[in-house]
């Protein structure tokens, strides 16, 4: 057996003590050929485990990298996307049968039908999630935009947003973005997302907050909230509560107390 | 579990399929390249009830599913853009395999993001998936070379890089002693680390 593969192995088993480490760090650092073969062994640890996968630096520049992205970017690339999101679309018009949904609304109507008075007191507990959402609803604590980025636009239309005077902010925030699309600034995405909210475009709005949530984004995390008390505003309480029951799962993401709180209450 | 998806990754490799399902496998993977819409619906109708399940068992959710679906079929229609790009595998097969390779890079990164948010930066939807598509061909080269090493080598690299302990192994495939273990995986890793080496592919996959 060779030594240095040894070491290696060592090393990966997390075998050395702290110094031995320092040492091997060391000698690898300072030789190209040991570096490529450390490397190896880590990428087969790691491609090898069926639990693990092998994340590339974000900044690296190779070839193959740059090939696909300038694809993607491209026209073509944008018309196939384009294409990819209709035919979802399709699919989930003609295609996917929800065998469920019909028995769904079929019970929904004999409970209407039998118990008139029931469907009657929902009504009366939809009005009670609308308070909910009211109370819920604090925008204050949104992280302000000014001092991140020195835009004046964005000054603006975070003044409108504080004002609640939603739909003039929410202008600004579309040109902001139109005009600066090749930076996602989530940030602005969320003050974004909000606004459509308040001015009842739901849907634009949870599209939005399910972008962030499946985004690389730091701020993430508090799609759940935002989402569940979108859901909430329309009444799709299933949903709610999905992005409710993640979100008390997780203490570290936002809100969390709160979700626990509401999650309690919707209940 | 490895073993079993090799085993099926060197199966759809080396067998040959029907002339109807060939030809309707390069229409939809060519529906990709030039974005055509009704091949495309074709492949959500084909896969994405599979590829829900798939999600759903691990961790994830509906929106998931739909996210990872999305996320494949652009790496797939980026990467096919290449002249020489050729399944050998039935589509349907490959396509499964990258979803479910798409869905392993995210819960990664939601796990670093947790441990270390610094560390994943914002990055954009396009670079990403350009990102996760040489990562699925490094990924697709390594297997390869995998199946290319002895039934045994295989058998015993597969216990060891999914963590099963030494001890275990040893009792598993019949070794006298962890050493001998130990012996056995360190002269397959090599053996495996050469074949990987020696592929020139490997190489372009590296430089800059």
């Amino acid at each position: 057996m060779n030594k240095f593969e040894q070491e290696i192995e060592a090393y990966l088993n997390g075998e050395m003590t702290t110094d031995e480490s320092k040492v091997f760090e060391q000698k690898i650092s300072s030789d190209p050929k040991a570096q490529k073969e450390f490397e190896l062994y880590r990428e087969m640890n790691i491609i090898f485990d069926d639990t693990d996968w092998a994340i590339t630096d974000a900044s690296t520049q190779h070839s193959k990298i740059k090939e696909h992205e300038t694809f993607l970017k491209s026209r073509k690339g944008k018309t196939v996307a384009a294409h990819i999101q209709n035919a979802e679309k399709q699919y989930f018009k003609f295609y996917s049968k929800n065998k469920n949904r019909r028995y769904y609304y079929a019970a929904a109507i004999a409970a209407m039908l039998i118990f008139g008075f029931f469907t009657f007191s929902k009504l009366s507990t939809s009005t009670d999630h609308q308070n909910l959402y009211a109370t819920y609803s604090d925008w204050s604590d949104l992280p302000s935009l000014t001092l991140r980025d020195g835009h004046n636009n964005l000054t603006e239309a975070e003044k409108l947003f504080r004002q609640k005077k939603y739909s003039d902010a929410l202008t600004i925030f579309q040109k902001y973005q139109t005009e600066n699309s090749t930076i996602i600034n989530w940030q602005v995405i969320v003050y974004t997302s909000i606004s459509q909210l308040e001015t009842d475009q739901t849907g634009l709005a949870i599209a939005n907050f399910t972008k962030l949530k499946n985004s690389n984004s730091l701020d993430a995390n508090r799609a759940y909230w935002y989402l569940a008390l979108a859901y909430l505003k329309v009444n799709q309480l299933e949903k709610a509560i999905q992005e409710l029951k993640v979100l008390s799962k997780n203490p570290s993401y936002f809100n969390h107390n709160n979700g626990v709180k509401l999650l309690k209450e919707i209940e | 579990m490895l073993v079993e998806l090799l085993s099926k990754f060197y199966f759809d490799n080396q067998l040959s399929y029907p002339m109807a399902s060939q030809k309707s496998d390069d229409f939809l993977l060519q529906s990709l390249v030039t974005g055509d819409e009704k091949g495309i619906t074709e492949i959500y109708k084909k896969l994405y009830p599979k590829v829900l399940r798939y999600v759903c068992k691990h961790d994830g959710t509906e929106d998931d599913a739909k996210d990872v679906m999305q996320k494949g079929l652009l790496q797939l229609s980026a990467r096919a853009q290449a002249k020489h790009f050729k399944i050998t595998s039935t589509f349907e097969g490959y396509f499964f395999t990258t979803c479910k390779n798409v869905w392993r890079r995210e819960i990664k990164i939601k796990q670093l993001r947790v441990t270390n948010p610094a560390i994943i930066d914002q990055v954009h939807e396009e670079r990403e998936i350009a990102l996760a598509a040489y990562e699925q061909e490094k990924w697709e080269l390594f297997q390869e070379k995998l199946a290319v090493i002895s039934e045994n080598c295989r058998k015993i690299l597969s216990y060891f890089f999914n963590k099963v302990p030494y001890s275990k192994i040893a009792e598993k495939l019949d070794y006298a002693s962890e050493n001998t273990v130990r012996q056995r995986i360190f002269k397959c890793k090599n053996k495996l680390k050469e074949a990987i080496k020696s592929d020139s592919r490997y190489n372009e996959l590296k430089e800059l």
